[in-house]
């Protein structure tokens, strides 16, 4: 099966208790929002409302409905950065 | 691991730290790494004979937040993007400041209370120039680097925030700590 990596960091990693998921090829982003909710009830409005997205290290808007996620693919969630005091 | 520019050369999320970026023709050096920061090592990167001036910067971690005992922080990061995003933001602030050589390397991991957590050195012909890049970088490195930093208190952790001062993100009180570079 064709697959995508999505990678969760920071605060993203905590809410979902994980490093990253497999999700099956190709899937839109609005998608991936939806897939994510189910999966992870309360993420869209705790996590991503937010955060960033990259897809193979570039930043994407998060509600850019053109963008379609492909086999190998590296997808990110990216929250705020944080300080380094 | 050493890689030439393109940075997207190391575009791996799974590559071991330490990792770095590293542009030799305009001595721009940047790193991660789990290891202890060495002032020396960091300063030796930008040393010039056109070098009127050295500014180094060394950001430590405090014992607290707003009067909040902090027993560990720890910081992760997307490796090869924050490698990246730091790079860019070395070639931008040493074109503006007509800086000889600059360098930027952070720390991953739990850092000891007081110890390093990043150095910024940048090496011009003239102080003013060093000093000023030099906090330009260590602001653009807080407020764009893919970097996250968590601090452990008594009864919990957050997520901090990269605003000084504005409170962060609480975990849940049985979190345990995020592994990094799965």
């Amino acid at each position: 099966m064709d697959t995508f990596r999505l990678l969760y960091f920071g605060p993203a990693e905590s809410f979902t208790k994980k490093a990253a998921d497999t999700f099956s090829a190709p899937m839109s982003l609005k998608r991936l929002v939806e897939a994510l909710e189910e999966r992870y009830p309360g993420i869209g409005e705790k996590v991503l409302k937010g955060s960033m997205v990259t897809v193979n290290l570039e930043y994407v808007e998060m509600g850019d409905e053109g963008v379609v996620l492909k086999k190998g693919d590296e997808v990110a969630v990216i929250p705020p950065a944080v300080a380094v005091e | 691991m050493s890689a030439s520019i393109p940075p997207s050369a190391a575009a791996d999320a799974t590559s071991a730290t330490p990792a770095s970026l590293t542009d030799a023709e305009k001595n721009i050096h940047v790193s991660l790494t789990h290891e202890p920061l060495q002032l020396t090592s960091t300063v030796d990167r930008v040393r010039s004979p056109k070098a009127g001036a050295i500014v180094l910067f060394a950001g430590t971690t405090r014992d607290n937040f707003q009067d909040q005992p902090v027993k560990t922080l720890s910081y992760s990061a997307y490796v090869p993007l924050a490698l990246r995003t730091i790079l860019s933001i070395c070639q931008s602030v040493k074109e503006k400041h007509g800086l000889l050589g600059i360098a930027v390397t952070h720390r991953l991991g739990d850092v000891g209370i007081g110890e390093e957590s990043v150095h910024v050195a940048v090496s011009a012909p003239h102080r003013k120039a060093a000093w000023e890049a030099g906090e330009e970088t260590l602001e653009l490195v807080k407020e764009r680097v893919e970097v996250w930093k968590m601090e452990c208190f008594e009864d919990g952790a957050v997520w901090r925030s990269n605003k000084d001062g504005q409170r962060g993100v609480r975990m849940d009180i049985d979190e345990t700590k995020a592994d990094e570079g799965k």
